[in-house]
């Protein structure tokens, strides 16, 4: 059966249906969850951010206007969900990060990764809000400048300069495991 | 191209989000310059470094429901529980065909009510009739199979 695409999706939505509701949250959550994961490092964090930008785009069904991809509307709304959340937020205990789903490699192996993953979310929660956004997108989600861009409401060449800054720190902060 | 303008350009360049002919005088100038494309490496080891940093657990299971959950208590208006109450909303969710057969099927159940309706008007039920009918009689108060019943079988 052909699938339903996301823009009827969401006129069903906008209509009242249950169940198109139900459909859009369970095709996205996977990918909205794994970006809410990556910017806060905390699960239970994540569900809420997750559970925002959900309700919130449910809310927004009438209005939206299917000329854009449905998750380039996401990035938008999980982004300023995202920062709202950074700013109210405290910093984050190393020791409340995910455990790792890779657990094939032995002890020691797995202890070095645990430790280089604590490291990356050092690094990438010192990042301001919009820069960690945009190296989540860029390096997770692959999304293009454009993309990065509307989701952060700012400029292509503002994205670039927000990697730009944002890898210039990390490169500095985690030099010592390019050495390893 | 100056090293400067390249570098500036480095990040568009190894995210791929140059015209194709800036990448091809940055490409040119990197396959000359070893001071930037060292720069260039730097780069790419950052990003197999990131690769394998943020792992995310899986979805919390009935995350969906969850969510689903707050949307409609968000939900100030309830439009959300509207369609528990109106079946014209689960309707217009139907694809074309679903809907077609839907409505035929109301038709047919409104036709079909209909005949049997003026079939029984004529149908005269006397009240004993109606009682063994429906076997109301087991409630009364000698039922069938009772001592009572045999006594007045008898007289």
């Amino acid at each position: 059966m052909k699938e339903i695409s996301d823009a009827e999706l969401m006129r069903r939505a906008a209509a009242g249906g249950l169940g198109a509701s139900n459909e859009i949250v369970l095709r996205h959550q996977s990918f909205v969850w794994a970006i809410a994961c990556r910017f806060s490092g905390d699960p239970a964090e994540a569900e809420d951010i997750t559970q925002e930008t959900f309700c919130r785009l449910l809310k927004a069904a009438p209005r939206y206007r299917p000329t854009a991809n449905l998750r380039t509307y996401l990035y938008r709304i999980i982004s300023r969900i995202c920062i709202d959340h950074a700013r109210k937020k405290r910093p984050l205990p190393v020791n409340e990060l995910p455990e790792s789903a890779d657990s094939s490699p032995g002890p020691a192996a797995l202890m070095l990764a645990r430790e280089q993953q604590a490291e990356i979310r050092r690094v990438i929660n010192k990042l301001p809000p919009r820069q960690r956004l945009a190296v989540i997108l860029k390096y997770y989600e692959d999304a293009p400048y454009a993309d990065i861009a509307q989701a952060l409401g700012v400029t292509v060449k503002a994205v670039e300069h927000l990697l730009s800054r944002a890898r210039t720190t990390m490169n500095a902060e985690l030099s010592h495991l390019r050495e390893k | 191209m100056s090293c400067k303008k390249i570098i500036s350009n480095l990040n568009a360049y190894a995210d791929g989000e140059l015209s194709a002919r800036r990448h091809r005088l940055t490409k040119a100038h990197l396959d000359n310059c070893a001071a930037c494309r060292n720069r260039l490496e730097e780069m790419e080891r950052l990003g197999a470094i990131l690769a394998a940093g943020l792992p995310v657990p899986p979805v919390p299971p009935m995350l969906a429901a969850r969510v689903m959950a707050a949307a409609r208590k968000e939900t100030a208006d309830g439009r959300f529980f509207w369609p528990f109450i109106n079946p014209l909303v689960w309707f217009r969710e139907f694809s074309a065909p679903m809907r077609l057969a839907v409505s035929a099927a109301t038709i047919l159940a409104f036709v079909c009510g209909l005949s049997l309706n003026s079939g029984s008007n004529n149908a005269m039920i006397n009240r004993s009739g109606a009682n063994n009918l429906y076997g109301l009689e087991w409630f009364g108060a000698n039922p069938p199979g009772s001592i009572g019943a045999a006594y007045i079988a008898m007289k």
